[in-house]
């Protein structure tokens, strides 16, 4: 039983608490908002009632994202004023923007009866636009108290009557917030796939401020994904976006999730700073949720820093702002780090009361985070630690369970990228790595031993009750067995087809090449075939002339050009037979291979794919074949692969701008070959930019690429080492940065 | 006249050689080959004002065959050659870029020789 369960729960706890809430959108102006300012010059002179409450719901769209209370006190006045003078348009529209500012406040009391209200008002007018914002608000309401399956209803409902009426403007709030409710039930595929819709409408519109939003968002998510780098790439766009535009909510919380990003860092320091800066932001805002999710972090990084008194200090009155917040995440997050910080302190049993604190507030949601999984995993510790084996064990449990779901609404992409990535360092042999893998391990191992045995006693004292719990056990292991075997079949089946559909992709790449490379020869078989028929034409008024010498230096003619027809007729069929051979899925077999020919074919196909597919496309390349290669036993389509690999990424690397700007060399790429005895070395070379020295650890990772998204599936050198490794040779690079970049395949002759 | 034809394919020069067999029998015609922008260059060099006609592949490794008409019309005063220039992607882009350097005429491939033969026959003239 030990054994299975380090594997089964460990590797998924995230080691620091994870994403803070997320902030949910109100209807935006498309275009770019006007100040605040002109827009009350234009009120104070509206010529009509309905002109002005026109222009203040616009000031309320604006308000909306700069502070709550004004918000909500503008959009009571505007509803008042409108009822006033019987203008429902505008009482509509106001009670479907101040809506959001009630969720935010708590007030979802307000919240419902404003949207009852808007219920009954729109079932005698026809306006689907108002209709599509009122099913906005409402899943907007239960997604912010944790009902996702009710929020995910209404926003598709709105979804789909913002499609048919064309609303953007409404459709890109609805996306968003889909998306976001998404996240919060750590569905990151899908949360990702909406904001990218939302984004593509932002990008149409070219609005900046909902841009820097998705941003924002898909940044969150890359860190729920623990993909730290692109996380903190996205964020820094959403944050400076936000600076310019003066956002201060995506400000707010593009530092708060920063500050998280260096929580799993362990750089407490910078961690601190961030928490902070976000905290105020929040307090400006009136945003008490970011507020008080952000203090409570700056307090437990303080503990981190060994400042626990001044953390527990700061926590303690991030709780009061959480609780008049009335959001139960936050308030959950809130006690959590109060107990993790009295953890740290060894005070086990006031970090037991806190701890439970914050799963009470949690209450009734469906939250799965890893986040609560880590709170569960220290409330057991804790349990652990005053001796209540049994309780601890439950805490386990909820660990277990959570764990599952989370596991069960990843994407099975994200499962299969950890399990190359372990892979591969396994590969790596990283001894680093592995012993502290080992470390964790045993002290997992250790973990549930002193579990274990705390049980055991408990089960010679009530033995009926053990033997329960040892047959459930038993058949929990068995269940945990099968549903882990499946799963590694399933993640199997994934993987061949990554590796098949990285294929594919290359061959899309060649396409345009090898469209080239047939051509030529085809013109040469047409027109060698042409000019033979006038030759024969020619050949036979000579021989009816009687001058058969002519007649027969034609006829040789008409020989040399046949060879020339079959030359390029074969020419054409290899590259046929090559592009069946790089697509086919099962493994080829050894042959004797020229490394020389291959190595030119392909950079061929490279250069004239390239050229053909990109006009402005210009690089040169040079070639050094060592003649005395010996024949090499490779899968020839497996080696071209890598070769073709490595050239179209040099070539790529050529055409890069060297960061520092200016370039001195044109754009070039070397291929050479050389016979060193027992091996031979195959050597692509290029005077690119060259590979920054703090990524070039990771250019063999499976997924990693440094293409914009969507451009590069970062299979190619993971699967290219995989290949030459299958081969018994090695690949090596060596980059200088400025200077260019070299790859180094070598194959051994035996 | 001397025509120079520039093409990384070396079986140009074989093909060249039969279609044009009566014109440079009949001494109409005279064709010299590189097989790339640079040796079109150097050719030029050593055999100055020698041709008067290029015809030349666009997409050739090293320097393409519109950097070599660049060079051409900028570098020889009087008179500059007369460069066609033939190419297996005949789309606007290349064709423009061509035009703007200064191309006296465009051909795609596969090239038809009938009406090759006569545009160099109306230049020759």
């Amino acid at each position: 039983m030990t054994h299975n369960n380090k594997y089964s729960l460990s590797p998924y706890i995230k080691c620091t608490s994870a994403i803070l809430a997320l902030s949910f959108f109100a209807l935006q102006a498309m275009a770019q908002p006007k100040k605040v300012d002109s827009l009350n010059n234009l009120i104070a002179q509206a010529t009509s009632d309905t002109q002005r409450i026109n222009l203040q719901n616009h000031k309320l769209e604006i308000l909306n994202s700069i502070n709550i209370d004004t918000a909500i006190a503008l959009g009571v006045n505007i509803i008042n004023e409108a009822k006033r003078i019987n203008y429902k348009e505008g009482e509509l529209k106001a009670r479907s923007n101040i809506n959001i500012n009630y969720c935010f406040k708590g007030n979802f009391v307000a919240a419902r009866q404003n949207l009852s209200i808007m219920k009954d008002m729109l079932t005698h007018i026809n306006d689907s636009v108002t209709l599509a914002a009122m099913y906005n608000a409402y899943g907007v309401m239960y997604a912010m108290q944790n009902k996702f399956d009710s929020s995910h209803i209404f926003f598709d409902e709105g979804i789909k009557v913002s499609l048919l009426n064309k609303n953007d403007k409404v459709l890109t709030s609805l996306y968003q917030n889909n998306a976001i409710s998404y996240q919060q039930e750590s569905n990151f595929s899908q949360a990702i796939k909406c904001y990218q819709q939302a984004l593509a409408l932002a990008q149409k519109y070219n609005n900046e401020k909902n841009q820097a939003y998705c941003y924002l968002n898909i940044g969150i998510a890359y860190n729920s994904l623990d993909d730290n780098d692109r996380s903190e790439k996205y964020l820094l766009d959403a944050i400076a976006i936000a600076q310019k535009l003066q956002v201060k909510n995506i400000e707010a919380y593009g530092f708060a999730n920063l500050s998280s990003i260096y929580s799993d860092k362990k750089e407490y320091a910078k961690e601190y700073d961030l928490a902070i800066k976000a905290a105020a932001l929040g307090k400006e805002i009136g945003d008490q949720g970011i507020q008080a999710s952000s203090l409570s972090r700056a307090g437990l990084s303080l503990g981190h820093l060994g400042k626990y008194v001044e953390g527990e200090k700061l926590i303690l009155s991030s709780i009061k702002i959480a609780d008049s917040s009335k959001q139960p995440y936050n308030i959950f997050q809130a006690y959590i780090n109060l107990g993790m910080i009295q953890k740290m302190q060894n005070k086990y049993s006031q970090a037991i009361l806190n701890l439970e604190k914050g799963f009470i507030a949690l209450d009734k949601s469906d939250m799965y985070s890893p986040e609560v999984a880590r709170a569960y995993s220290d409330l057991s510790e804790c349990y652990e630690k005053t001796g209540d084996y049994s309780k601890a064990l439950t805490s386990f449990k909820m660990v277990a369970k959570i764990q599952d779901s989370i596991k069960g609404k990843d994407n099975i992409k994200k499962a299969t990228e950890l399990t190359m990535n372990y892979e591969f360092e396994k590969k790596q042999q990283e001894a680093a790595i592995l012993q502290q893998r080992q470390n964790d391990l045993a002290k997992e191992k250790q973990k549930i031993l002193i579990i274990g045995l705390g049980l055991t006693l408990a089960l010679a004292i009530v033995a009926f009750r053990g033997f329960t719990n040892k047959r459930n056990a038993n058949r929990l292991l068995h269940k945990q067995n099968v549903r882990i075997g499946r799963t590694l079949t399933e993640l199997k089946s994934t993987q061949k087809q990554l590796i098949q559909s990285e294929k594919m992709a290359s061959l899309g790449e060649l396409t345009a090449g090898i469209a080239h490379e047939i051509q030529n020869p085809l013109n040469f078989v047409n027109n060698f075939s042409e000019v033979s028929t006038e030759l024969i034409d020619e050949m036979n008024i000579e021989l009816s002339k009687g001058d058969i010498e002519e007649a027969k230096a034609i006829a040789g003619d008409i020989k040399s050009n046949l060879e020339k027809i079959n030359h390029h007729g074969k020419r054409a069929d290899a590259i046929v037979k090559g592009m069946l051979q790089h697509s086919r899925s099962s493994t080829g077999q050894k042959e004797l291979t020229d490394i020389n020919a291959l190595c030119d074919e392909y950079l061929r196909l490279s250069y004239h794919g390239l050229r053909a597919k990109n006009n402005s496309f210009n690089a040169k390349f040079e070639t050094n074949f060592d003649e005395s290669l010996p024949k090499v036993n490779v899968i020839p389509q497996d080696i071209g692969r890598v070769i073709l690999n490595l050239i179209n990424n040099a070539f790529y690397a050529a055409t890069q701008n060297p960061p520092s700007g200016g370039r001195v060399a044109a754009p070039t790429v070397w291929v050479s070959t050389k016979n060193e005895g027992d091996e031979v070395s195959i050597s692509i070379r290029d005077n690119g930019p060259g590979i920054p020295q703090n990524i070039i650890g990771k250019i063999f990772q499976p997924f990693f690429t440094t293409k914009p998204t969507g451009q590069g599936t970062g299979l190619g050198l993971s699967l290219s080492y995989d290949i030459v490794k299958a081969h018994g040779g090695t690949l090596n690079v060596e980059s200088k940065e400025g200077k260019g970049t070299e790859f180094k395949i070598s194959l051994p002759l035996v | 006249m001397k025509v120079l034809v520039v093409d990384d394919e070396t079986d140009v020069k074989i093909l060249f050689e039969q279609k044009f067999r009566k014109e440079i029998k009949s001494g109409e015609l005279e064709f010299a080959f590189a097989f790339s922008g640079e040796e079109a260059l150097r050719f030029m060099k050593v055999n100055e004002h020698e041709a008067v006609l290029i015809l030349s592949d666009i997409n050739m490794p090293g320097m393409s065959g519109l950097e070599l008409l660049k060079h051409i019309k900028e570098k020889y005063e009087k008179p500059p050659p007369v460069v066609m220039m033939i190419t297996a992607y005949g789309d606007d882009e290349n064709y423009n870029e061509a035009m703007k350097l200064g191309a006296d005429d465009f051909l795609t491939k596969p090239v038809d020789f009938i009406n090759l033969k006569e545009k160099l026959k109306s230049k020759s003239v």
